[in-house]
């Protein structure tokens, strides 16, 4: 009978421990998943700390300027058009639109009406008049609609906001208070089934917490390994910088929280060890 | 002392092992059942992942089989010269926008110079580049200097088509053609839907 209960209370531990890891893992990766990429606040910090505007701004003159070519007119056309401030302000709207399911449009009134003015001042210079506008008029909705694409990437934009970001935030927060029981109930469960050898409560935690914490690390550095983030190219160079700080931000924050686990958990393991030793000399 | 030395090396390691097996479980489970999953999301990442090697890659041409070695995407691999109007601009693997304020693209869905198929060649109408296309007549020379050789088409005709299409620059294996084309009209002001496309075939 004894035997009996025994296996069956190590079976207990087992399962229990399984569950802990398991809520353990799944809380570091909500933890991390909640305060970067679902988080507005964060994505805007690291716009700022990557230069994404300035870098957006080049970008977006680089791709107009593609259009100078065969179109007749001079690279002095798109002076003063557009703003660093004009485009921080409208990255900002796409932002909340995404994270907060808003649906602000862009003005680029500003934008056309500068355009205009500007080549209305380079014909004149040039003497040049124009019987027949509609190449010139389609020409500027190119130049606008680089703007717009450039700044909101409206076609994936739009299949973000199918996602619905605020359903997987408030998914997320369920998701989080589930796995925080999923940690609590194991441990009571481990304490209650060695109440008489309380000394074995912390170093049977410990062991799945040091098995967390490799876990981590394993996952992280296979992900290092396996893709090269370096040299991850999405949208254009300013995006696809901040996507790679990102990336390298997450990953090294799982690294971090991995080695903070083995070592804390390996630490509790021989202090405990050393004090059961003294005890039972 | 030794002896409760060895019972803390002892249970630690018993931990540790014990650790270990469970990291092991976990990822075989992780195999058994998403391994799949995991490599298609790994293939998706590096899918845009993008090595930039600034390093010029040597060109190896097979006169049997074509180009063994291709260059990067967005480098300069050749010049193109029509004497005729004075063009001599640099050619570049691509068709991006920086591609083309730099100089003359090649679509990077066409074949190369040597490779006996459709090669596609394009530029903007600008004064450095191709404004005096409509100069060009059947007969003229385009050479095509590349780092694995020289190739000399002779133009045999012209056309002006619309921006959408697609089929008056085919793409074909069996006869080595150099179409290239810029927009149209040449001094037009503003967005042009419309492309002049020079059709030339080689000469030797």
């Amino acid at each position: 009978m004894e035997y009996i209960k025994s296996i069956m209370k190590i079976i207990i531990i087992v399962i229990s421990g399984i569950i802990l890891l398991g809520s353990l893992l799944g809380e570091v990766f909500i933890y991390e998943f909640s305060t970067t990429v679902l988080s507005k606040r964060y994505i805007l910090e690291k716009f700022d700390e990557n230069n994404y505007y300035d870098n957006l701004y080049s970008n977006i003159v680089n791709e107009m300027e593609g259009y100078i070519g065969p179109s007749g007119l001079d690279e002095n056309i798109f002076d003063n058009i557009i703003t660093k401030e004009k485009i921080e302000q409208d990255v900002n709207i796409v932002v909340s639109n995404i994270y907060e399911s808003k649906n602000a449009d862009i003005d680029t009134k500003i934008i056309r009406q500068k355009l205009d003015e500007n080549i209305n001042n380079y014909l004149k210079k040039e003497n040049l008049k124009l019987e027949d506008t509609s190449s010139l008029d389609e020409f500027k909705d190119q130049i606008i609609d680089v703007y717009k694409t450039e700044v909101s990437y409206n076609t994936y934009t739009k299949y973000i906001k199918n996602i619905n970001l605020n359903k997987i935030v408030k998914l997320f927060k369920i998701a989080k208070k589930v796995f925080l029981i999923g940690i609590i109930i194991p441990i009571v469960i481990i304490v209650l089934l060695n109440t008489k050898k309380i000394e074995k409560v912390i170093p049977e935690i410990m062991t799945f917490i040091l098995a967390c914490g490799t876990i981590l690390i394993v996952i992280s550095k296979y992900i290092t390994m396996r893709v090269n983030i370096e040299a991850i190219t999405f949208l254009n160079t300013a995006f696809s910088i901040v996507i790679r700080d990102i990336a390298i931000t997450v990953l090294n924050d799982v690294l971090s929280i991995g080695i903070v686990f083995v070592a804390f958990s390996i630490l509790l393991i021989i202090i405990n060890n050393i004090v059961d030793a003294i005890k039972y000399t | 002392m030794l002896n409760k030395l060895t019972k803390i090396i002892k249970t630690t390691i018993l931990s540790v092992i014990v650790a270990f097996l469970l990291v092991c479980i976990f990822f075989i489970g992780v195999k058994i059942f998403l391994g799949q999953q995991i490599e298609d999301i790994i293939t998706l990442a590096n899918y845009i992942t993008l090595e930039k090697n600034n390093n010029i890659k040597e060109l190896v041409f097979n006169p049997d089989t074509g180009l063994i070695s291709y260059p990067e995407y967005e480098t300069k691999y050749g010049k193109i010269k029509i004497n005729k109007i004075n063009v001599d601009l640099p050619v570049y693997y691509g068709d991006t926008m920086d591609v083309l304020k730099k100089g003359v693209g090649h679509s990077s869905g066409s074949y190369f110079p040597g490779e006996g198929g459709s090669i596609i060649y394009m530029g903007h109408n600008s004064k450095k580049a191709f404004r005096n296309f409509s100069k060009l007549e059947r007969g003229d020379k385009i050479e095509v200097e590349t780092t694995y050789g020289k190739f000399t088409y002779k133009i045999y005709d012209m056309k002006i088509i619309s921006e959408t299409d697609f089929d008056k620059l085919p793409i074909q294996k069996n006869k080595e053609i150099l179409m290239v084309y810029t927009c149209y009209p040449f001094k037009n002001i503003g967005y042009t839907t419309k492309r002049y496309v020079v059709y030339a075939e080689l000469e030797k």
